[in-house]
């Protein structure tokens, strides 16, 4: 009964009040649905997103609104008003390309969904999925504890770089946070200004540091030179109370960085070796 | 209930927010990790056993004219975070932050070391030629690994009509603490001694930038200035040697000193442009360009802080006077020449230009002898680089939904110093996406990277640190730091090929099961020495299910890393520093001084949960998250008698992590949350397992225990629901 009342209710207000359809009908039926503040004040209607959509106005229960941003919406009417700046490098991006959605990340009806940390790392997830185990490894940014979300290194919208990072250069993104690594140093490391990622894996890792294997057989990847680089570090490098072997600083504790302390560059005239 | 407590807990947010019903918030809650801890505490600000009293705000309002917002979180805990937003309906906006980000290090480690950036033994310090010799009770401080960071942020933004938009932020980020750092007396690699010193963290960022933004119709322009300046409260760290290392009374202690310089402060200025012009609607621009500089002139410490040796000879600079100026320029012409397929070019230029001068430097080696002679002397290498990459990609959306796509990369990058001087990446990607029935979508893709090299020359980075002059009194077959047979792996020769599969189902609307899966190898063709292979293979699954009152999920992960590399043992019986002339190394060329390493991790992940509705007042939830990875490094020799082989352990850890949380809604405006969490990490790495401060002759380390941690947490919050707008 209360369903054909409205339903009588609003044909009529539709019949009556022709194209002037404002935002009371569409609420009569869509009460709980709200604006976010910035669609409210820029006076978006409901018609600016979803379309005059007549034929749903007369026949709500059998018709559809003209967008319902359903599975192959891809968010065009959104793009109708934020487009320029903001989404300079929307079309081409990825996500574009894979059909993401404005609708697939954001809701509408209030606040900008992805605008809280812990919220955007779990909506990036629910498509990344390959990335909810490296929350959980003993090595990791802290994305899971809230503290940082995926868009900190990422731009969903579209960037100039591989993989929507921010960032002029792949080390520049990462010196954003640790920028005391920036240098410029005297004496450089080479990988650190080439690309953070050939030593540290970013999204988690079982070794220290985010680290992509263990040292010394990282350093030994780059490092096979006369004496200690080159040294094997088996069995017979741990410590063994038994045999008396004291262990080897190549392998145990800190390794390589037991000595070469400043491994992303050293600024002291005497720290070619990355060890002052 | 914490919102960050929530977020690690994953479930409890989702759930609060769900049973709260109202935007704002007042939370009180009093929690207890019940023990110390390290691993559990990380970035969590809870690491020692006592109880907290924590609160979060959470309120906004809004009028016709302005939205304000405040959220305060974890007010009592090292991990506070407060954020106030305020927007007005004229387009102006304003957000002020501070935030708190604890990081728990190791803190189970020992040190003898006193002070803060000059750090000296205890009187009584007992000296002695290996770390063995050590009275170790005397490490009796904590050697604590921790540090904080804090930022401070304001942003502004002003729109002034449709088309012109300014933004403004200032950021100032401070981070304290202290950090574990290797550093050696020595004065030939063959016998150095070191110890692990607790290094002070006082350093500050400060930054600001102004945005401008125009959207002219077809035009989008937006234009932007930035400045950071770094400031490091500590330029120098120097420790007193613990050792008598046989180098003399003025290397031994109690009068020797050994020092490191710290991370150098600077100042970066960077202008950057991106814009976008519509030339037809299927037709679209992208130019983006950026300018950096970055300028570092701290004064240089002296050759040695050891006041006692003898240093003839100044450093050729007081300052490095270094700057660094990169610069990156973008063109994409995105184009739709039909309704379903997208055409796009892409060019990219980046470049890393360093003006510091190539000097040589009279190095003091390892704080522990007079100033060598001036031949020896090593030159500082200012690296550049440049990179052009021309990206040529389609994509074509199918009748049936299915989406196309595929690229083709070119990537040429020049560098100087380096083994190679130019390398070229030449990439094919291949996806196809497919929203298969309504109930199953498939993504598949393939990617192969090919990378090459200009010819490998071994010696170019190694002779540029040694002068011309010195290259030429070194023989021929002793011309070589890094063997010749190397190739550094991100510069050696290598053919990657990897595959992405993604299929999800969802067999009724109440199901959702999706499986991703990965491979990745990497043949490097013609390295001999160094990395030869790697495998990266990862698969997981989800399930997820939910009704109206009950939902579940669940998920495992399987991730591979194995990796094969070769070396060749060549000591030759004596150190031979790489600047000196000494006899030949007949162990470089034999092959029976060769070994393998094969790396191999693999990590399990596994996560599930359950949110149960039982009444309108009441709901539990509960999550279980564990890890269980194993490592493993086999090593196998060729032969030569003095190599043992023999494989290292394998490392395993171990986390179990539940949580449950009973949330009863005692009034529409009261919630109360009971939360019960157990943890469990386990990490038996044998380069720290079992290690005391005197262990490793040659190193005083810390005696830091591979962490092994049983936390039982409890919470109580109360959340009580202020008005909502």
């Amino acid at each position: 009964m209360l369903r054909n009342f409205l339903l009588l209710s609003l044909s009529l207000y539709v019949f009556l009040a022709g194209d002037l359809v404002a935002e009371e009908a569409c609420l009569m039926c869509h009460r709980g649905q709200t604006e976010s503040f910035a669609h409210r004040t820029h006076d978006v209607s409901c018609a600016a997103c979803h379309g005059a959509s007549e034929t749903h106005l007369k026949n709500p229960m059998k018709q559809p609104p003209d967008n319902t941003f359903g599975p192959e919406g891809t968010g065009e009417s959104c793009l109708s008003c934020h487009e320029g700046s903001a989404m300079i490098f929307w079309q081409g991006s990825e996500h574009e390309m894979a059909g993401t959605a404005c609708h697939d990340c954001h809701e509408q009806h209030t606040s900008p969904a992805a605008s809280s940390e812990t919220k955007a790392g779990s909506q990036c997830l629910s498509c990344h999925q390959s990335l909810k185990s490296s929350e959980h490894l003993p090595s990791r940014h802290p994305v899971a504890e809230g503290q940082m979300s995926c868009s900190d290194c990422h731009a969903p919208h579209g960037s100039a770089n591989e993989s929507l990072l921010h960032g002029d250069l792949p080390t520049d993104l990462c010196t954003s946070c640790h920028s005391e690594f920036r240098g410029p140093f005297l004496y450089e490391h080479d990988p650190v200004t080439e690309d953070c990622g050939l030593c540290h894996k970013p999204h988690g890792s079982v070794q220290r540091d985010m680290l992509v294997a263990r040292p010394p057989f990282l350093c030994q990847q780059c490092h096979q030179a006369a004496n200690h680089p080159s040294a094997l570090n088996d069995r017979s490098a741990l410590l063994s109370g038994s045999s008396g072997s004291s262990g080897s600083s190549n392998l145990m504790a800190g390794s390589c960085l037991n000595c070469h302390g400043r491994i992303h560059g050293s600024n002291h005239p005497g720290g070619a070796r990355l060890t002052r | 209930m914490s919102v960050r407590w929530s977020a690690y807990c994953m479930l409890a947010a989702f759930s609060w927010a769900s049973v709260a019903h109202a935007d704002n918030n007042l939370v009180f809650e009093v929690l207890s990790p019940g023990a110390d801890s390290d691993v559990f505490s990380n970035y969590k600000g809870v690491d020692k056993d006592k109880i907290y009293i924590n609160a979060d705000l959470f309120w906004s309002a809004e009028s016709d004219d302005v939205l304000w917002q405040l959220e305060a979180t974890d007010l009592g805990l090292d991990g506070r975070a407060v954020n106030f937003k305020w927007q007005s309906s004229n387009d102006v906006g304003f957000v002020a932050s501070y935030k708190e980000v604890a990081q728990q290090g190791n803190s189970s480690g020992l040190t003898p070391f006193r002070g803060a950036g000059n750090l000296v033994l205890p009187l009584n310090w007992v000296p002695a030629a290996t770390a063995s010799g050590f009275d170790t009770s005397q490490t009796t401080s904590g050697f604590d690994q921790d540090s904080l960071r804090r930022t401070l942020s304001i942003s502004a933004d002003k729109r002034f009509n449709r088309a012109f938009k300014l933004k403004a932020a200032v950021d100032f980020v401070e981070r304290t603490g202290t950090r574990l750092t290797g550093a050696a007396i020595y004065s030939n690699a063959a016998n150095p001694q070191a110890v692990l010193l607790p290094e002070p963290i006082d350093h500050s960022t400060l930054s600001a930038d102004i945005t401008a933004e125009l959207d002219a119709g077809r035009l989008a322009l937006t234009t932007s200035a930035s400045m950071i300046q770094f400031r490091n409260d500590n330029a120098q760290l120097t420790w007193q040697n613990p050792f008598i290392n046989g180098l003399g009374v003025r290397v031994d202690y109690p009068g020797g000193i050994g020092g490191l310089a710290t991370e150098p402060e600077y100042d970066q200025y960077a202008l950057s442009i991106s814009s976008s012009y519509r030339l037809r609607p299927d037709i679209q621009l992208v130019l983006t360009g950026a300018v950096s500089r970055t300028e570092q002139d701290q004064s240089l410490a002296d050759y040695s802080v050891n006041p006692l040796l003898s240093v003839v000879r100044e450093a050729p600079l007081s300052s490095l006077d270094g700057r660094l100026e990169t610069s990156r320029l973008n063109l994409f012409v995105l184009t739709r020449p039909f309704t379903r397929a997208s055409l796009n070019f892409r060019y990219r230029f980046k470049a890393r230009e360093n003006t510091a001068s190539r000097l040589a430097w009279n190095s003091v080696i390892g704080d522990a002898t007079d100033q060598p002679d001036i031949r020896f002397s090593l030159y500082n290498r200012p690296l550049e680089k440049e990179v052009d990459t021309y990206v040529l990609e389609g994509g074509y959306r199918l009748a049936g939904g299915q989406r196309i796509k595929a690229v083709y990369r070119i990537e040429e990058t020049y560098r100087n110093y380096a083994s190679v001087k130019d390398t070229k990446l030449e990439s094919w990607i291949m996806e196809l996406r497919s929203p298969g029935s309504g109930k199953m979508q498939h993504r598949v893709s393939a990617q192969l990277d090919d990378h090459r090299g200009t010819t490998y020359e071994w010696s170019r980075s190694f002779f540029q640190t040694l002068s011309a002059s010195m290259i030429n009194q070194i023989p021929d077959d002793q011309r070589w730091s890094n063997h010749p047979l190397l190739r550094q792996y991100h510069l050696a020769n290598h053919e990657d090929v990897t595959i992405k599969w993604h299929t999800g189902w969802q067999p009724s609307p109440r199901w959702q099961l999706d499986l991703d899966a990965r491979a990745k190898d990497v043949t490097f063709d013609k390295s001999e020495l160094g990395l030869t292979a790697t495998r990266q293979q990862s698969v997981q699954l989800n399930v997820a299910y939910h009704n109206k009152n009950y939902q579940a999920w669940g998920w495992v992960s399987f991730d591979q890393d194995q990796r094969e590399q070769t070396g060749r043992d060549f000591s030759g019986g004596i150190q031979k520093p790489a600047n000196r002339i000494t006899a030949p190394l007949p162990q470089g060329s034999d092959p029976t001084r060769n070994y393998d390493i094969d790396q191999d991790t693999l990590a399990v992940t596994l996560g599930i949960g359950m949110s149960w509705q039982f009444s309108d007042q009441i709901r539990l939830s509960t999550e279980y998250s564990g890890v269980s990875a194993r490592e493993k490094n086999d090593v196998d020799v060729y032969g030569a008698r003095d190599l043992v082989g023999g494989d290292l352990p394998s490392v395993k850890q171990t986390m179990h992590h539940l949580s449950t949380t009973l949330y009863w809604q005692a009034r529409d405006n009261l919630l109360v949350s009971a939360t019960h969490g157990y943890f469990r990490y386990r990490d038996d790495d044998f380069a720290w397992g079992l290690l005391s401060p005197g262990d490793l002759n040659g190193v005083l380390i810390n005696g830091q225990q591979n962490p092994n941690e049983v936390i039982n947490f409890f919470s109580i919050a109360i959340s009580y629901a202020l008005d909502s707008h």
